[in-house]
């Protein structure tokens, strides 16, 4: 996209967000529609199921929806994605699926990959990242976000989320190198 | 800086171009970085491929979008007739402030002879200046202090006129009177005969007058035809200005009665939870004066409590509530409860008593505080007001102060919201005299 229509579409999601506020049926249209993919997909890869995803993703637009009059339109995809990010944290919670919030619960449990892709592998292992690697991976090489705006959502400075992100990738390299090796070998 | 950091900086696009030169050189010399760092350049490749290959669920968007699209449509209509309701009730206030503001300033002339008289001022005439008043002519003959003179403009001349009459003839007073002004009557009045309300009573009962409002709408006609040649000794003069200033002081009494009006906005909010609510109130109230400090009276009002309340949604095409528990709707579809939020409204409405004490007097503000107990229809209610009044005419005072506000009973009472406590909210209004 070239950087005059990056700044119109810009200039539109300020004008929808600014409308949207004051309760404004088509301009949550044109945002929901804007961003849907990209929500769905952070919450499909932060809680790696497609039905919690869902659920998710819902009750994301419905926040949104609720706290309307909190937005701050020059950051509105920001906003939107801060309150995804708390809502998929909240369901991680709920499900009590043994997620725990730290560094210390990375675990890698070696099995076989003759019949598993290297996505497959990916979506598995992005799963048994630490929640604060994978939240952060998740936003900058999925949703391609700027160090600043994961830092913004996430609440922590920009030299955290880089670090953040850089783990991420080791971590999620070293959890495929069995893979990747079989592949080599393979090849 | 070791080569991770350089790969990343590659992935990211931030690398310069002598670190690319450092990155290529690295990789040319080891076989084992170059693996690293193809491993690394092949996870970014898959990542930003994956992007492209999830299969977006677009029909549960489509159902997401309406839903919410619905929800927000009707809220909006919600909020329109809320903001209609608020409009027609300011109209009505509006409407009701002119209203009262047109019945004072009927009575006003009425009142300024009395407050003028009270305070000693002196109007002087604005008649032809080549016509003296017959009346006051000949009662300046015969009385020296009697001076004052007040004039009423011809608009209110027929009430007075009435008024003189029915004093005259309670007063059992043979004389008569005229006034062959067409644009003026002059009133004249006597400071040193005006009477003290025990004095006022006595002679209302001696004499049996019944004078009050009726008074000015009676249809009493003028029927004593002025003489201006008839001669008056003082006491029939005094005599006549006592009752003058009797009826006059009769109405004065009735400025006894007070009434209130006060809107309130909440500044806090007690007991629920405050996310989004809000609390207006309107109160209406009559006093009656014990002395010139202390009034009792009655107060009747009601408060509209606006809120987010919590409410579970359900909704189809999903399989697990928030507790993760599959919820059937007992035919094929699923439902799922999510938590969500409605607007919540209700009026509620309260009468009660209340004592008013004035605190501090300073010109034309007085200080004032007021206690007051009630019922709501759930339980009691208890208030607390304190408040400055501005005097902007003989009547009429503007009002500014808080309120706190106890509710005792269940006036909201929400499993999830709570109960209000207690309130304090900003007012704001108007006081009439009468």
């Amino acid at each position: 996209m070239k950087k005059g229509d990056e700044n119109s579409e810009q200039e539109k999601i300020i004008e929808a967000a600014k409308m949207f506020k004051d309760g404004d049926a088509e301009a949550f249209e044109f945002l929901y529609n804007r961003f849907k993919n990209m929500i769905y997909r952070l919450c499909f890869k932060m809680l790696g199921d497609e039905e919690l995803a869902k659920d998710c993703f819902h009750e994301s637009f419905l926040k949104a929806y609720e706290h309307r009059t909190d937005i701050k339109p020059e950051t509105f995809h920001n906003w939107l994605y801060t309150i995804a990010h708390n809502t998929c944290i909240n369901y991680l919670r709920k499900q009590k699926r043994q997620v725990k919030i730290g560094n210390d619960d990375y675990g890698f449990k070696p099995r076989g990959y003759l019949n598993i892709g290297m996505k497959e592998a990916i979506n598995e292992k992005i799963q048994l990242l630490p929640i604060l690697l994978r939240e952060a991976l998740i936003l900058r090489d999925y949703e391609d976000l700027t160090y600043e705006s994961i830092a913004e959502i996430l609440k922590i400075d920009k030299n955290t989320a880089l670090v953040r992100v850089h783990r991420a990738r080791l971590k999620l390299k070293e959890l495929l190198a069995p893979l990747v090796k079989e592949l080599n070998e393979s090849n | 800086m070791n080569l991770t950091e350089l790969i990343f900086k590659y992935i990211d696009g931030t690398i310069t171009r002598e670190e690319d030169a450092i990155l290529r050189k690295m990789i040319e010399e080891d076989p084992s970085l170059k693996r690293d760092y193809n491993a690394l350049l092949n996870l970014d490749f898959e990542i930003k491929n994956d992007v492209n290959e999830i299969d977006y669920p677009e029909e549960f968007f489509e159902n997401v979008q309406n839903e919410i699209k619905n929800k927000i449509i009707v809220d909006n209509k919600r909020r329109l007739a809320r903001k209609k309701k608020s409009n027609q009730f300011k109209f009505a206030s509006v409407l009701g402030i002119i209203l009262i503001l047109m019945f004072s300033s009927i009575n006003n002339p009425v009142h300024n002879l009395i407050k003028e008289h009270k305070e000693g001022k002196s109007t002087e005439s604005i008649n032809n200046n080549n016509e003296k008043a017959p009346i006051s002519s000949l009662l300046s003959d015969n009385n020296s202090k009697i001076g004052k003179k007040t004039i009423i403009k011809n608009n209110q001349r027929n009430k007075l006129i009435k008024t003189y009459s029915k004093v005259n003839e309670s007063a059992k007073l043979n004389v008569n009177f005229r006034s062959n002004h067409n644009n003026t009557i002059k009133m004249p009045l006597s400071p040193n005969n005006y009477m003290n309300e025990t004095q006022f009573a006595q002679n209302i009962q001696e004499n049996n007058l019944k004078l009050d409002y009726s008074f000015f709408v009676s249809n009493q006609i003028t029927k004593n035809i002025p003489n201006e040649s008839s001669n008056f000794n003082n006491q029939q003069i005094k005599n006549f200005n006592v009752s003058v200033l009797n009826a006059i002081s009769n109405i004065a009494k009735s400025e006894q009665v007070e009434l209130n009006s006060f809107l309130g906005s909440d500044i806090a909010i007690f007991g629920v939870n405050k996310s989004r609510s809000v609390i207006s109130s309107f109160t209406q109230s009559v006093a009656y004066n014990l002395n010139t400090k202390s009034k009792i009276g009655l107060e009747t009002g009601y408060f509209q409590i606006g809120m987010d309340k919590d409410k579970y949604l359900e909704i189809k095409s999903s399989s697990r509530d928030e507790f993760g528990s599959s919820v059937n709707s007992g035919g094929t579809e699923f439902l799922i409860r999510t938590p969500g939020k409605e607007n919540y409204e209700q009026t509620i409405i309260w009468a009660g008593l209340f004592y008013e004490r004035n605190l501090i007097k300073y010109n034309n503000i007085t200080l004032s505080s007021r206690l007051g107990a009630g019922y709501d229809g759930n339980g009691l209610i208890g208030n607390l007001k304190l408040f400055a009044n501005y005097n902007i005419s003989n009547s009429i005072n503007l009002t500014v102060g808080g309120e706190s506000k106890l509710l005792l009973g269940k006036s909201y009472n929400s499993e999830t919201n709570g109960k209000i406590g207690s309130t304090i909210s900003l007012i704001y209004g108007v006081h009439f005299e009468f």
